[in-house]
């Protein structure tokens, strides 16, 4: 975003001083740069403002020489935008209009001094949508608005209050890009009838120019949603469809609140696709179960599969003939996040709040993505237009982005833990709680565990934790006397950060070395069938995968470049870099 | 005003009135620049204003009719 441009809530933001930023177009350095400009390619435009505009000008001149273009505005003969308007006069080429709230509400107008009597806010608003409306329809124009005051019109403070937000929503709803409300200036306003005050007119000319020369944004076709933790609260192979959150409660409000603007999206248009780290079969109950608001209807595809969530898009975007640019993907995960905005740069990426007081900002960036001033009858029925093309999706096996360098940046730690003696309460709850990194699914009783230890065996855990916070206990790894690995689980909450390989790795280093492991397949723990696929895991004999320690290290020994390692509970602690 | 601000003021009156960048406007006033009317008036206000990051009151720039006034209202906003 440019400097004096803010986000729709930002409008109130003190002004930054002039003096000084190198970037500022300031009278004098206005004038310097169209005292050096050599010339250079046009860029014709129309200049569209109510009020006189004769001070802009030779900003907006400057504001092209700097970008090496020679301006040849155009601007209205009378300065009142709603004439202009009027005339039903067609765009005819690029156009940029600087928006006021008297634009859309004449009675707004400070010239105008007040109306006689109150005015009815619903009526003006409704008013205000009708110019709106005319707006939009000049294909390719760029707005900017700036929040300026307004007289108090309606007799009570709350309807001057509603009045603003509700003129303010149109310009956003336009694509406005939206100016600091202090731009304006009364005082310039009623002496020279520039709405623009001096110190602000080189940065709004700077903003129109930008505008003029931004192409403008795809419109936003598909929303790609997780589900664990985002559509829902939970992981629903962990809790099961039961155990997810997604009712009018505090554990799963903020999820049915989320929900509900999908929905609304939905009936406006707007493609809904999920994508989860899944086993399919285990992401239809919730979804088939007619309690939350969404249901698997209201998707065009449902991608469950352990594939990287950037292949799984490209392959929607793919098959639905949509731009990548049209998509936002949203997740609570930080690594899924940063895999598909490393992969696709072009999808916009937001992060499911993990806080309540987030919420109204992530859904007012995530409605925002999708505004359209208008529906028609092909929008609402484009979900079932898609659906049929669906049928059929197979999850892409592609590679994803490569996240060294970001999980890197993560700074993690991974303290490895000998349970062998001592409490092992939480080692055994992970193991009989985890579904999907589980290399048996078997459940095992705190006595059963004692008595693989007792025997000669060895338990151990290992903690995560990373620059944002602690993860917790989060691996789980038993092995028998006989070397043999009885038990190896991890969360799925650390997914894709490569920690059961470093894990694996570090054990070896410290002759901690499985001569197999007892595997079985369940139905959900395709992401352990994934982790033994490579060279390491031998051919299976009455349910135990041979394992081969030293190609394992050769082959994983890069990932415990991604943590820092320490070993507790043998006899002292060790670190390793 | 500082020793920073009196070059830019210059150079803003230069600019404004298109006088050679060697005048001396230290003297200027309205009543003596035949070219000083309302609009050069609401230039040299919305110059001031963007130079030096300052909003200048209607009533305000009534009184800024000369370099002295311009300059003994950038001082006293601490300019």
């Amino acid at each position: 975003m440019s400097a004096g441009a803010v986000g729709p809530l930002g409008a109130l933001a003190p002004v930054a001083p002039l003096s000084g930023a190198p970037d500022t177009l300031g009278f004098l350095e206005a004038r310097r740069v169209l005292s050096r400009f050599e010339g250079g390619p046009e860029l014709p435009f129309l200049f569209a403002m109510s009020g006189t505009h004769e001070p802009l000008a030779i900003y907006l001149d400057a504001a092209c020489a700097r970008r090496g273009r020679k301006a040849r505005p155009a601007f209205l003969p009378f300065g009142t935008l709603g004439q202009f308007l009027a005339t039903g006069a067609s765009a005819s080429g690029a156009e940029v209009i600087l928006l006021f709230p008297w634009d859309f509400a004449p009675e707004a107008d400070w010239r105008s001094g007040l109306p006689g009597a109150r005015v009815d806010v619903a009526a003006l608003m409704r008013q205000a949508e009708a110019v709106a409306g005319e707006l939009a329809r000049r294909a390719g124009a760029r707005f900017l608005y700036v929040p300026a005051p307004i007289p108090p019109l309606a007799g009570y403070t709350f309807g001057d209050e509603a009045l603003s937000r509700g003129l303010f929503g149109l310009a956003v709803r336009l694509g406005a890009t939206v100016v600091r409300s202090d731009a304006f200036s009364l005082s310039s306003f009623l002496t020279s009838g520039c709405p623009i005050g001096g110190a602000w007119l080189g940065r709004v000319a700077d903003l129109a120019v930008s505008a003029l020369l931004t192409p403008p944004a795809a419109p936003r076709k598909l929303l790609v949603t997780d589900l664990d933790d985002t559509l829902w609260g939970g992981v629903v192979a962990e809790s099961g469809p039961d155990g997810v959150a997604f009712g009018q409660d505090a554990a799963g409000y903020r999820h049915h609140i989320y929900q509900s603007l999908l929905k609304r999206l939905r009936s406006e248009g707007v493609l809904l696709a999920a994508v989860s780290r899944n086993d399919r079969a285990v992401v239809r109950p919730p979804l088939d179960g007619g309690s939350m608001p969404l249901s698997a209807d209201d998707f065009v595809a449902i991608c469950a599969s352990y594939e990287a969530k950037s292949s799984q898009i490209r392959e929607l975007a793919t098959r639905m003939s949509i731009g990548l640019d049209a998509i936002v993907f949203v997740d609570d995960s930080l690594i899924e996040r940063e895999e598909v905005r490393l992969a696709i740069p072009e999808v916009e990426v937001l992060a499911f709040p993990e806080r309540d007081d987030e919420l109204p900002a992530f859904l007012e960036s995530l409605a925002g993505s999708f505004s359209q001033p208008s529906l028609t009858t092909e929008d609402r029925e484009r979900t079932q237009l898609y659906r049929r093309r669906f049928d059929t999706l197979t999850p892409s096996s592609a590679k994803g982005a490569d996240l060294t360098r970001f999980l890197t940046g993560l700074a993690m730690s991974l303290s490895i833990h000998n349970r062998t003696a001592g409490d092992r309460t939480r080692a055994v709850q992970l193991i009989n709680k985890t579904n999907q990194f589980n290399a048996n699914g078997r459940r095992w009783s705190d006595a059963e565990v004692g008595a693989v230890l007792a025997a000669g065996g060895r338990l151990l855990t290992a903690s995560l934790s990373d620059r944002s916070g602690s993860h917790g206990e989060v691996i789980a790894f038993l092995m028998g006397p006989d070397q043999c690995v009885e038990a190896f689980v991890m969360s799925c909450r650390v997914f894709q950060r490569r920690a059961e390989h470093a894990f694996l790795a570090s054990l070896v280093l410290h002759d901690v070395r499985p001569r197999g492991f007892r595997v079985a397949t369940t139905e959900r723990n395709e992401p352990f069938r994934q982790f033994t696929s490579g060279p390491a895991f031998g051919p299976g004999h009455e349910g135990v995968l041979s394992f081969d320690a030293a190609t394992w290290v050769e082959a994983h020994r890069r990932h415990l470049d991604l943590f820092r390692v320490s070993w507790t509970g043998i006899g002292s602690t060790v670190a390793t870099a | 005003m500082t020793n920073l601000t009196s070059p830019k003021l210059e150079d803003v009156f230069r600019s404004v009135f298109n006088l050679s960048s060697n005048a001396d406007v230290t003297m200027l006033a309205q009543e003596d620049v035949p070219e000083w009317d309302s609009l050069a008036h609401v230039s040299l206000i919305l110059a001031l204003e963007s130079e030096f990051g300052v909003q200048i009151d209607s009533v305000d720039s009534l009184d800024i009719t000369s370099f002295d006034a311009a300059a003994r209202y950038l001082t006293e906003h601490g300019l």
